[in-house]
C-alpha cells in the first residue's frame, strides 16, 4: 500500500499557478451564463416582436454593462489561456524538427480574428439584409 | 472551442457595440433577427452550435472544478446535474429555435 498524503480543500489557494487553474476553470461559467442570455433572447424571439423588443432591451440596462465586461472579461481569459495550451496538445513533426508554438497557436488566434470579423460583418454590416 | 472563438465577439457586441449606439439601432431589431434566423436553417444550425455546445463545455469544466474542491465524494450526482443540465439545454435551445 502505498502512501496517499490528504490534500486539503484549499490547495488551490496555496500558489499563485493552482489559483490561476480555477479561475480558468470557473471563466465556465460565464460562458455557461452568456450563451443562457442568448437563449433567452431566442426563446423571446420565438414569442413575437414585444417579447423580443423586451429581451433585447435588456442590453440597455445598467447592470447589462457590467455583466458583459466581467463576463467578457472572463471569456477572454479562457480564450487565451486555451489557445496557448493548444501547442501542447498539438505536436506536428516536420523531420527532426517540431513545428514551432508559436505557428500552432497563432493559426488558432488567426482564426480566432477571422471568426470574429466574419461574425461583426454578418452581424453589423452589410451582411444579411432584410 | 465554439466558446472561444464565438463568444468574444458576441459579447462585444451585444454588451458594448450596440447598446451604445455604435452600430444602427436596428442592428438587433426584431425584423432583422426574426428574418434572418426563421429564413434560413443554416443559420438555425450554426446558432444551435453557438449556444448548445458551450453547456457542455460548461458541464466538463465545471463539475471536475466541484470535484477538485472536495466534492469528489458526490461525483457521480454532479456528472448527473452537469451533463444532463446541458444535455436539457441543448434540448431546449433544438426546441426553441425549432419554432422559430
Amino acid at each position: 500500500m502505498s502512501y496517499i498524503r490528504k490534500v486539503p480543500n484549499t490547495w488551490w489557494l496555496q500558489r499563485k499557478p493552482y489559483f490561476l487553474f480555477i479561475v480558468r476553470e470557473l471563466t465556465s461559467v460565464a460562458v455557461a451564463g452568456y450563451c443562457g442570455f442568448l437563449l433567452y433572447l431566442m426563446y423571446a424571439l420565438s414569442k413575437g416582436p414585444v417579447a423580443y423588443s423586451d429581451a433585447i432591451g435588456l442590453i440597455t440596462h445598467p447592470a447589462s454593462y457590467t455583466l458583459h465586461m466581467i463576463g467578457l472579461l472572463l471569456v477572454l481569459y479562457h480564450t487565451i489561456t486555451w489557445f496557448n495550451v493548444t501547442p501542447k496538445v498539438l505536436v506536428f513533426h516536420l523531420g527532426e524538427e517540431k513545428v514551432p508554438a508559436v505557428i500552432i497557436a497563432g493559426a488558432h488566434y488567426a482564426g480566432w480574428l477571422a471568426t470574429s470579423a466574419l461574425v461583426a460583418w454578418l452581424l453589423l454590416g452589410t451582411g444579411t439584409s432584410v | 472551442m465554439v466558446a472561444a472563438l464565438f463568444l468574444p465577439i458576441l459579447m462585444v457586441i451585444t454588451g458594448f457595440v450596440v447598446p451604445n449606439g455604435f452600430a444602427p439601432l436596428d442592428t438587433l431589431s426584431y425584423e432583422r433577427v426574426h428574418s434572418a434566423i426563421s429564413g434560413s436553417n443554416i443559420v438555425k444550425l450554426v446558432l444551435f452550435g453557438v449556444i448548445a455546445l458551450p453547456f457542455f463545455h460548461w458541464a466538463h469544466r465545471f463539475k471536475f472544478t466541484l470535484v477538485d474542491i472536495g466534492l469528489r465524494k458526490i461525483s457521480l450526482l454532479l456528472s448527473v446535474l452537469c451533463y444532463g443540465g446541458a444535455i436539457s439545454a441543448t434540448v431546449v435551445t433544438a426546441i426553441i429555435l425549432w419554432q422559430i
